[in-house]
Formats: C-alpha cells, structure tokens, sequence
C-alpha cells in the first residue's frame, strides 16, 4: 500500500456522498443562486499601480464616523448599532484591550489599543504592534446562546506600509462564527496623506477611524431583502465584500478605488 | 446564454458534493461546508463569464474560489496563506489490504504525522491525493507555480515519510525555504 494509499483511507470527508448535489439543500441552493441573471462584469479586480509617491507629512487623526442611515432591512441583532460611535471612556477601553488580546492570543505590551469605539451595544477594538495587529469585536448584551454576549475576532500581520495617498489591508474579514447575523471587519495601514476613509457598503456610507497611520472600520450586513443584485454587486472573488472606498488625503482632494486593490493578498 | 447556464448547472452537479469535500477538510462541520459551498457557487455564478469549460478545470477553479473564501474567513493565520487540512482519526475500513489491529496502528503513526506537518504542506498533499487534481491545477488552486507545487508536494511526502519513521521529539529535515520558486 502507497502512502498516497493509506491517506486515501484517511480522508475526512469520505462520508460525503456522491449525490449530495441532488438533495433538497443543494437544489434549493441551485435555485437560489440561479434566480437571478449572472453579473454582465466580470469582477476579477484589477490591480492598481501606485505610480505616484507623495513626500510625507503627518498623520491626521479623525474618530469614526458613519454619516448616512441605514436603509433596508437589518439583522435585529444589530438593531442597537450606533451610527455615531462614541469612544469607549478609559476603563472600557483597559477592559477590552486586554479582552481583545486574550482572544487572539496576542501580547498587550507589544500591542497597543489604537481605537476601542462603541456603537450602541457593539465594541469595536483593534490592537496594533509594530508588525501585527488585531481586531474584535463584541457584544456588551448577553444573548440566550452568548450569556457574555457575542464577539468575533481576529489577527495577522500588520500589512506593508502603503503609498502615501493610498490603504494597505491584509482584506475585509466576513465573519459568521461566533456572532448571530454577519458583519465586516476591515482594518490596516493608511498611507501619510490619508486623512480620511469611507467605505460605500450595501448602500450605506461607513467612515472607518483614521489613527496614528491606520485605520479600521466594520459594519454589520445588511440582510438582502431585495437588495440581492446591489449585495451580488458588492461581492468578491473570495466571498467578502470590495466596497468602494473613498479616500481624503490632506491636501483636500480625494479619490474613490475598491478596497480590494489596496488588498496586500490580491 | 442558455448554453452556460445549462454549463453551470452541470458543474453544479458534478462538483457540489466535491467543494462540500474540500471545506470539511479544512476543518468546517458539514453544515457550515455547504453554506461555504454555496456562497462559493454564488460567487460563480456572479462570474459565470470566467467559468471554464473542461469540468476538470471548473472544479479546480470553484476549489480556488472556495479556497478564498475559507482564507476570507480565517485572517487570522498569521503564516499568511495557508489553510491547514484535517485527516481522519481511522482508516476507512475496507478490509482489502491490511489486519485490523495494523490499520489502527497506521491510522494513529500517520494522523500523528500529519499533524506535524505545516498547513501548506498538508495542502499540497491534500489538493493531490483527496481532491486529485492534477499539479498545474493545484498550483492554480494555490496562486502558485507548477514548479512550485511539485516542489512542495514533494517536501510534504518527504516529511510525511520522515515523521511516520521517527518519533515525535526527532528533528525533522530542515524545510528549505520556498520563496523564489513561488
């Protein structure tokens, strides 16, 4: 027996079956999927060229701010979102710095709190060192099946440092374990230029936190109703969302790419 | 129109039961590996217009698709781009090849020996023995060269032969660096 053999044997998903395309599940999803006309443009995003390089200046600071309302129909989970975040006070903040590194296993000397911003009853964390970073983002309500309220999680190293006019992101992370309905989180480095970020999301404008050279911002999805075709719209090559982002650097001008062209994975 | 439709339904088809597969291994209760299935036939069909037309290639293609998605989700790896792969505990039981009490025994060496691989190199081995694809359409999976993937295909083999033959506080043969071949 080959060892290719004897992992043959060993393979998890053995238990599959091979007409598993022909269950209710699948044909309903089948069905769901085809509903609608295939998107006309192709969506593999083209890579952007940072051709231009701007001498350094400092970094501006602007708190978070979601300027637009929230249309359609929203997970009540999120019913409590808070357009307007308010900082957390500093005992919050000591509180869930300390949290956020204990779930991504990340030490909080090397790692300090660059935002911890609260939206109704969400609170948004996001970690930094020198060559990492980490996001959470956690429920202060407790829920039947979250008695200390739901949270979601993340962490990876910090992206390269950006053109001065533009972002770098390891990529929008969609979470769906840990939390009951579906949100985006999006953190990385903003170039020197950068003053501000806004992020055009399932219809909504989500101005994300602008710090000390980075910037984070999450927002929860806005549940499809009839708005499948603008949510198909909004979805990449990997499943997460490439909202337009709007960048304004400090000489007042701005401009407007998708997020996935500054997606140091991409 | 009619005709890619038709097309896709057909992957569909021959490949659903295949991604569901690929998300189990990858450490996702069944369940959850059909709503990633989904949301990676969403995606498919959204760009319907790339779909390949050899099924093989369309199957390679959903599994890097798929493969995205399972990243998208799993940022905190802070290897990068890597997803590490699952091996069942127990051989599946044939009776073909070997006694019982050998198979118990293999099954423990090599799930052992496994777990002391790293995620790409359970990758490797997964993309060609499980989802059997062929070299050029793993490394397509990956984003990396064909030279690559025989590359790391034959280092995971290697390593895999190396621990199943040494115990678990002998050192392992240094892993060379793959940059510059991917």
């Amino acid at each position: 027996m080959t060892l290719d053999d004897q992992l043959r044997r060993h393979d998890p998903a053995r238990d599959v079956p091979d007409d598993l395309a022909r269950s209710p599940r699948a044909m309903a999803t089948l069905a769901r999927v085809t509903a609608t006309g295939p998107s006309a443009t192709p969506l593999r995003p083209v890579r952007r060229t940072h051709a231009a390089r701007y001498a350094l200046v400092a970094v501006v600071a602007v708190a978070g701010l979601v300027v637009a309302p929230i249309l359609g129909a929203d997970d009540a989970a999120f019913a409590t979102w808070d357009a307007d975040p308010r900082p957390a006070t500093a005992q919050e903040a000591a509180r869930y710095a300390k949290e956020c590194a204990g779930w991504t296993r990340v030490p909080l000397g090397d790692y300090q709190p660059q935002v911890v911003e609260v939206r109704g009853s969400w609170v948004m964390t996001y970690l930094a060192s020198a060559d990492g970073e980490a996001q959470c983002l956690r429920s202060t309500a407790p829920s039947p099946d979250f008695v200390d309220g739901e949270n979601e999680s993340m962490s990876g190293p910090l992206a390269e440092t950006p053109p001065a006019d533009g972002l770098a992101t390891i990529g929008v992370l969609k979470t769906s374990g840990g939390l009951s309905s579906t949100q985006f989180m999006v953190a990385g480095k903003a170039g020197s230029k950068v003053t501000g970020v806004v992020f055009e999301a399932q219809g909504r404008r989500v101005r994300a936190t602008v710090t000390n050279g980075r910037f984070t911002a999450w927002w929860p999805q806005r549940e499809p109703d009839n708005l499948w075709g603008l949510l198909m719209d909004e979805t990449g090559f990997n499943g997460s969302t490439n909202p337009r982002v709007s960048i304004t650097l400090s000489d007042g001008t701005s401009h407007t790419e998708r997020i996935r062209d500054y997606d140091v994975n991409y | 129109m009619a005709e890619t439709r038709e097309q896709y339904e057909q992957v569909y088809a021959h490949t659903y039961a295949d991604l569901v597969r690929f998300v189990i291994r990858r450490g996702h209760p069944p369940d959850q590996a059909e709503d990633l299935a989904a949301e990676a036939f969403t995606v498919a069909w959204q760009r319907l217009s790339d779909l390949p037309g050899e099924l093989g290639e369309a199957r390679a293609w959903l599994f890097g698709i798929t493969r995205h998605l399972l990243l998208a989700q799993r940022r905190s790896d802070s290897r990068g781009q890597a997803l590490s792969v699952r091996i069942a505990g127990q051989a599946a039981l044939d009776g073909q090849t070997l006694e019982h009490d050998d198979l118990v025994a293999t099954s423990v060496d090599l799930a052992n020996a496994w777990a002391r691989l790293s995620a790409p190199h359970q990758e490797a081995l997964s993309l060609s023995v499980w989802e059997g694809l062929t070299g050029a359409q793993a490394a397509r999976v990956l984003g990396i060269s064909p030279v690559a993937f025989r590359i790391r295909l034959s280092r995971a083999r290697g390593l895999l032969r190396h621990h199943l033959g040494t115990p678990s506080d002998a050192a392992a043969p240094t892993a060379r660096s793959e940059k510059g071949f991917v």
